[in-house]
């Protein structure tokens, strides 16, 4: 009787840890395949390096830089007081949020991928910012239980999230471009003219892209050429390629280590 | 995987005391938002004329960073994690320059996990290439030191514990066998020598068996700890790390 009562004792905790485990084993898998699905859609090293005013002590949380970035139209940056000269930028990030969605919308690998949306030509949004609706969920309201359902879906997916760290690094850059550019506007009101041309002219951005396939492309903002330490800016950008390359090897060879021990007994 | 990343380099080793003054440069940066939420929003390098002229010189000797274990687990998890529990979108690198008792961010990288790489730099830096180029130089190099020593090492206590058990297993049998026989080893003492091959043999067969079983106690290890990374509880999540700090060699 004892030992039979110590047997159901026994039984409890043990089934529990089998409903762990396997909901562990769920996780560990989902996980595993998210690292597997982003390293499959790896086609290249892209490197970029931008000069900024100031190194902002941005931090990135998913959700803010979202609800951030979501709202940008011409009305609202008009309304937020960004200078004019920068709010096509500000625009171009918004519309790359947007692309971003609609291929993944469009991408039947995506887990949110929709079929009743295809669209053949993926850049209309950008054709035509004010009348193409957006597809995006609406940060600003909360109240229907669907939209937050989906942003929590949008935001937990590792591709979206990767597209908006970057969107986000870049608007803070912007941001803190827009704070410089509105300071010397009140200090200097009468050079309008002159700093409007400082800034078309001061974001320099150099960039690489290392296909898998071997092929090298170097981009650079055409006002590289005619900047004072343009020797210098060339030169961290290509030790930057040189050092991104080793870095994100060093990573790969971290992630695809433990994606072998984990799956294979090898 | 099995493969020491350091035995396989050429590269020296600084001595301790460089080590410690550089490594001391690295810091975590990480808000605690609740009891159970930790956000990580980066590693901050802070470097000064002095950490910058040791890095520079550890640069050109070829030296190679030896990070702390509780360091490197630490970025192994953020590296693999983020806050809400999902694969990290990214990590951030950013470089103070410290001149008396103020700080200046001059250069910032975002290392994205699809192999999007951004570094920015701050404009004013660049006025001075020499500087600008020493200060690029160690951001760099410090980026390149974390990301290449985050591979698994071996699997640290895995041998020794072989070892151990294989030697007690084929000690306990072979003690088994000798016992009952003490009068008949006691007469002919040539019969030692058979006990030491017997015990050899026994020792030998046992590693081996235990080798091969190795892989599978390494898979279950690592499924253990990715385990404890990726569940809710802050109390797991300290197990797994304790477990990756002590077992995986840095």
């Amino acid at each position: 009787m004892t030992n039979r009562n110590r047997q159901e004792h026994s039984d409890v905790p043990v089934s529990k840890t089998r409903g762990n485990n396997s909901g562990v084993n769920r996780n560990i898998n989902h996980f595993l395949q998210s690292l597997g699905d982003t390293l499959i859609d790896f086609t290249a090293l892209e490197v970029n390096t931008i000069v900024v005013d100031h190194i902002s002590g941005h931090k990135f949380i998913a959700w803010e830089a979202y609800r951030d970035i979501y709202p940008i139209s011409p009305g609202y940056l008009e309304q937020q007081g960004i200078h004019e000269s920068l709010r096509d930028r500000y625009l171009e990030l918004r519309t790359s949020l947007e692309r971003e969605y609609r291929g993944l919308l469009n991408d039947p690998t995506s887990e949110l991928h929709d079929p009743t949306v295809y669209e053949e030509d993926n850049s209309s949004f950008a054709n035509d910012f004010e009348r193409t609706p957006t597809r995006l969920p609406n940060p600003l309201d909360l109240k229907s239980p669907e939209t937050i359902v989906a942003i929590q879906r949008l935001l937990g997916n590792c591709r979206f999230l990767r597209g908006l760290r970057k969107l986000a690094e870049l608007k803070a850059a912007l941001d803190d471009r827009n704070q410089t550019v509105l300071r010397l506007v009140s200090q200097q009101p009468d050079q309008v003219e002159m700093i409007q041309r400082r800034i078309t002219t001061d974001t320099i951005c150099a960039q690489t892209v290392i296909q898998l396939d071997g092929d090298v492309i170097n981009r650079y903002d055409q006002s590289l050429f005619h900047h004072p330490q343009k020797e210098v800016i060339l030169q961290i950008h290509r030790e930057g390629v040189i050092a991104s390359e080793r870095q994100w090897r060093g990573l790969l060879e971290f992630i695809i280590g433990l994606i072998k021990a984990t799956l294979h007994k090898s | 995987m099995n493969q020491h990343p350091r035995l396989a380099s050429p590269s020296h080793l600084l001595s301790p005391r460089q080590d410690l003054a550089i490594a001391s440069c690295i810091q975590i940066e990480v808000e605690r938002i609740s009891r159970s939420q930790v956000l990580f929003h980066g590693v901050r390098f802070t470097l000064d004329k002095e950490i910058l002229h040791q890095i520079q010189q550890a640069q050109q000797m070829g030296d190679s960073l030896k990070l702390s274990r509780q360091l490197l687990t630490d970025l192994r998890y953020y590296a693999l994690i983020d806050d809400e529990n999902r694969w990290q979108s990214g990590l951030t690198f950013c470089t103070y320059y410290q001149r008396g008792n103020s700080q200046e961010a001059l250069m910032r990288s975002v290392i994205g996990m699809d192999g999007d790489i951004m570094h920015q730099i701050q404009r004013n830096c660049l006025e001075r290439p020499k500087f600008s180029h020493q200060i690029s130089a160690a951001h760099y190099w410090l980026i390149e030191e974390i990301m290449g020593q985050l591979r698994l090492g071996t699997f640290l206590p895995l041998t020794r514990l072989i070892n151990g058990l294989a030697l007690g297993l084929a000690l306990l049998i072979a003690m088994l066998l000798v016992i009952p026989f003490i009068p008949v080893f006691l007469k002919t003492p040539f019969m030692l020598i058979a006990a030491l091959v017997m015990f050899g043999l026994f020792f030998f067969g046992f590693r081996h068996l235990l080798h091969l079983l190795r892989p599978t106690a390494n898979q279950w290890i690592i499924r253990r700890i990715l385990g404890g990374f990726l569940s809710s509880k802050p109390s797991s999540k300290r197990f797994a790390k304790r477990l990756l700090t002590r077992l995986f060699s840095p």
